[in-house]
């Protein structure tokens, strides 16, 4: 019997989305878009992910003038192995409408 | 309605970053940030969402475990020592000096361990509590194996093992604390 993942099912749906583009640096809102997932459950998520090294994150200038620089993120070699190693078919389809805080 | 609602909702995550640990108060700069990138229908559910993500991140925190226990630690053994002191108020009336002596005694003990507690953190209560469990347990044992049991006897062993109870429940939140903040530290 194949050994199951014990991270969650949110955090590997953030590692999926996070893996499609995986040389780009990704925004927490564009994470939150892709992948329904509220900001209260993302940022702890992104936060876990940064500290156990499968995350990168850093500052990008706004190309918008005026408005502030963003905090991105990107998938570290560990985490790119992390998200590879995610089975796709254990996953709940993500869909809209379930609100942002949570 | 719009000029009202933008500074509220950054204000929520302006809360979120003060209520979130030290550590991690970048993060919530980067929420703050992203709060201009966010649609304005969206920005009310983001920051309340921040919001909770800086609640739970601050009890997630080892150092807050380590404030609430020693709060607790602390409040928990000032109400004893009051009761103590009570006690001993109570014995003074009825001239019995050696109980009232016992009284203040161990009031001073955990007035001594309280403040222990608030200036060095939980590692003086265990430090404290350990030694004088030994010391409490050896006398209850002197005092049920080794003399005939009395009224006045029976009296002191239930004090002491009254003072043991307490001693050992501040002993295993005291190390439960330490080995809880030790795991989150690693997980880190």
């Amino acid at each position: 019997m194949p050994r199951r993942s014990n991270i969650s099912k949110k955090t590997q749906t953030a590692l999926l989305a996070l893996l499609e583009r995986p040389q780009d640096w990704c925004y927490g809102y564009e994470l939150m878009e892709r992948t329904w997932i509220a900001s209260g459950t993302l940022y702890p998520m992104l936060i876990r992910l940064c500290d156990q090294g499968h995350l990168e994150a850093r500052w990008v200038a706004s190309p918008h003038e005026g408005r502030p620089p963003r905090h991105a993120y990107r998938l570290t070699p560990a985490g790119l192995s992390l998200a590879r190693a995610i089975d796709t078919d254990d996953l709940p389809h993500t869909s809209p409408g379930k609100g942002f805080a949570l | 309605m719009t000029r009202r609602h933008k500074p509220m909702v950054q204000r929520l995550v302006a809360l979120a970053r003060r209520i979130a640990p030290q550590e991690r108060r970048s993060w919530f700069e980067a929420m703050l940030a992203e709060i201009d990138h966010v649609p304005r229908a969206e920005r009310m559910p983001f920051a309340v969402g921040c919001l909770l993500a800086g609640c739970r991140e601050r009890l997630a925190s080892p150092y807050f475990l380590q404030a609430v226990t020693r709060s607790l630690l602390i409040a928990g053994a000032a109400f004893w020592a009051a009761l103590n002191i009570r006690f001993a108020g109570r014995m003074s009336v009825s001239d019995a000096f050696a109980l009232e002596a016992y009284g203040y005694g161990m009031a001073l003990l955990f007035v001594i361990g309280a403040l222990a507690t608030a200036y060095f953190g939980n590692r003086a209560t265990i430090g404290l509590a350990a030694p004088l469990l030994a010391v409490l347990a050896a006398t209850a044992a002197f005092l049920r194996l080794g003399s005939a049991p009395t009224a006045m006897s029976n009296l002191y062993l239930a004090l002491i093992v009254e003072n043991i109870a307490v001693l050992g429940l501040a002993l295993v939140v005291a190390k439960a604390a330490a080995h809880f903040a030790t795991v989150r530290q690693a997980l880190r």
